[in-house]
């Protein structure tokens, strides 16, 4: 995936700090360990991970939001300055952010116009073309007939609206990457999926880079080609979407496969295995693989020592997990 | 299912509530039994009442409330004609519990959660002695599977599924007959909800605690389901087993919701349903749904009956009639 990547990052670290009595640095919570990837424009990225696991700091890391510890990203060509304004400026004019609450996401006192009209504003387009963009912008999302909609504040519309005016503004600038963040997760089932699939067309039309966060795997598989698992502030294992939900290799992404419920009346009457215990603490993860001591597979010795490195059992599916390491099944 | 004993029979529920744009019949008219054991799953869009349903049964009202009718058995007594207090003493908590929404969130952050989960039963005088009381907390811990080492502790030093574990105990501890779980896992990560799911279906296989989980999740809800209640615009549309629900849904918002409804293992086209639900104030006079549906048809602009079609499976669509 290097030639021509949009979005190519390197060994990023994303640390926060702790301090004792606002002052005192007493450690660091380290919510994004060494995530290095590829996003080509036009492809679809998925990151699944729980609650903890990073996931948002990655996005926000991407979006220029929270300066990494250290690492490098390189996007659409240009080697990024977090310190510098006019590079974060340009980043952002290219970055759209689809956040996960559109209520809360939407300033309550703009109108529709004046919400899609301010990214606009803020970077600089000339006023008389600013209306037009805003209209074919809620075209595109279906808020129609603009009419409508255009003089209306958020709380006038429903969920569903909502969401879709926070893409319609995500799009306006027309980026070249659109991160969205767990964009569905508080619409109900019946609009769900009509985000995902408004979502999914854009993206082909404009041949934008997304990359989707979420904790939902079941929702994986109509939205992007490849899916990156993020378990304590690594990237565990990635590949193709349907080599991943048919073949899990990494335990973790196997109990999280596991745990994923399909709506068969049948669950009812099993119980389901779970893996012990809960997601380390990122101010002192565990020594060796992060996941080992919930691990059911793990190696005595190995695992709780050596950190895993990258194995490719199969093309395209790389895993970091100990047990692939003669490239076998496990 | 008929020799067994009806725990609940509602009749005709109806809850509206008073705003300054006229009343919103929140619940409208809703009558279901439920049978000792199996346990029912409520699903619905957000807004369709499924939460006002279970507050409307556990007579947990707010001060707007402009029409509250109907008849609602439990173990045989009508509980609708009891007065306040007799409730309060006599069946909230100590026959019917609820784990409220985002309940883990409300726990008090300063008191430690062994004598928060026992307050229930000095509240309602099941144990005067507090020792006690902390006793059967340790018991109500070790049935959702926290170890007792957590009652000392304060709610923050809990993580997420702990403290969803914790008000899981707190409504167990009075041993009630009907336990309703608003939303109980819908903030937790995929494994966390998993393992209380898991801790559910045993409590309901060994203690025969019967549960009403109200959910919009319906891929997890199919987890402890053994009977579906589906809720629409303040009514009950559809309610049957499990395996009528998840596999062959027959109102036509089931069948609809069912579609929507992402799987992990198999490929399936999704669909969503266009429009969004009727307002509750004034919602119109024929079937719900019928703007909606697309097999809507003359007789739709009345009522139609909720109505038995066999095997104690009911639905409220003229196309099952």
């Amino acid at each position: 995936m290097t030639e021509q990547a949009l979005l190519s990052v390197r060994d990023l670290h994303t640390w926060y700090e702790l301090r004792k009595w606002g002052f005192f640095r007493t450690g660091h919570v380290r919510a994004l360990d060494g995530v290095s990837f590829d996003l080509r424009r036009g492809d679809a990225i998925t990151i699944v991970g729980e609650s903890g696991s990073g996931k948002t700091t990655l996005a926000k890391t991407l979006l220029g939001l929270v300066p990494p510890t250290k690492g490098e990203m390189v996007f659409a060509g240009e080697r990024l300055e977090w310190k510098k304004g006019k590079a974060l400026a340009w980043l952002r004019a290219n970055v759209g952010f689809v956040q996960q609450d559109p209520y809360g996401a939407l300033a309550p006192f703009m109108t529709v116009e004046r919400i899609l009209s301010e990214p606009l504003a803020v970077h600089r387009v000339p006023r008389r073309e600013q209306e037009a963009r805003v209209r074919a912008v809620m075209d595109e999302v279906r808020l129609t007939p603009q009419d409508d909609f255009i003089h209306k504040y958020p709380h006038m519309l429903s969920g569903g609206q909502q969401q879709r005016l926070v893409i319609a503004r995500a799009i306006v600038l027309e980026p070249k990457l659109v991160v969205a963040d767990e964009p569905v997760s508080m619409l109900d089932a019946s609009v769900r999926v009509e985000i995902l699939q408004l979502l999914r067309r854009i993206q082909k039309s404009h041949d934008l880079g997304v990359m989707y966060i979420t904790h939902d795997l079941s929702t994986v598989r109509y939205f992007s080609e490849y899916v990156f698992v993020m378990y304590a502030a690594k990237i565990v294992e990635r590949a193709e979407v349907h080599e991943l939900i048919r073949h899990p290799l990494h335990p973790y992404t196997q109990a999280l496969l596991t745990a994923i419920s399909d709506p068969d009346p049948e669950n009812a009457h099993i119980q389901k295995e779970v893996p012990p215990g809960e997601p380390p603490s990122l101010a002192h993860p565990p020594s060796g693989c992060r996941f080992h001591p919930r691990c059911k597979h793990r190696i005595a010795e190995l695992c709780s020592t050596a950190e895993p490195t990258t194995f490719e059992p199969a093309p395209g599916h790389r895993v970091e997990c100990w047990l692939y390491r003669q490239g076998g099944q496990g | 299912m008929g020799t067994t004993e009806r725990l609940l029979r509602v009749e005709d529920l109806k809850l509206h509530f008073r705003t300054w744009r006229g009343p919103v019949q929140a619940v409208d008219g809703v009558s279901f039994s439920l049978d000792r054991g199996p346990a029912t799953v409520v699903v619905g869009e957000s807004g369709c009442g499924k939460s006002t349903l279970a507050r409307a049964i556990l007579r947990l009202l707010p001060r707007n409330v402009s029409a509250y009718t109907g008849n609602v058995w439990l173990n045989g007594t009508n509980i609708m004609t009891l007065n306040e207090e007799r409730f309060r003493r006599q069946v909230r908590w100590v026959k019917m519990a609820l784990v409220s929404q985002a309940a883990m969130n409300s726990l008090n952050p300063v008191i430690r959660v062994g004598d928060q989960v026992s307050e229930p039963l000095r509240v309602h005088g099941v144990s005067t002695d507090k020792k006690d009381a902390l006793r059967q907390a340790e018991e109500a811990f070790r049935l959702v599977g926290v170890s007792a080492d957590f009652l000392d502790r304060f709610p923050f030093e809990l993580s997420g599924g702990m403290r969803q574990r914790a008000v899981l105990a707190m409504a167990l501890i009075t041993h009630p007959d009907l336990v309703f779980l608003d939303e109980p896992t819908s903030a937790l990560d995929v494994l966390t909800q998993t393992s209380i799911m898991n801790v559910l279906k045993g409590i309901k296989h060994d203690l025969g605690v019967t549960f009403v989980l109200i959910t919009h999740d319906i891929a997890t809800s199919s987890e402890l389901a053994d009977r579906a209640a589906v809720m629409y615009a303040g009514q009950l549309v559809e309610l049957s087993a499990a395996r009528h629900f998840f596999r062959e849904p027959r109102h036509p918002y089931s069948q609809k919701l069912m579609a929507s409804v992402p799987t992990l293992r198999e490929d399936k086209k999704l669909e969503f349903i266009p429009g969004r639900p009727p307002s509750l104030l004034d919602p119109p006079s024929g079937c719900r749904f019928a703007d909606r549906c697309s097999s809507r048809f003359g007789k739709c602009v009345e009522e139609p009956p909720f109505r038995d079609i066999g095997d104690d499976w009911w639905v409220k669509c003229w196309l099952h009639v």
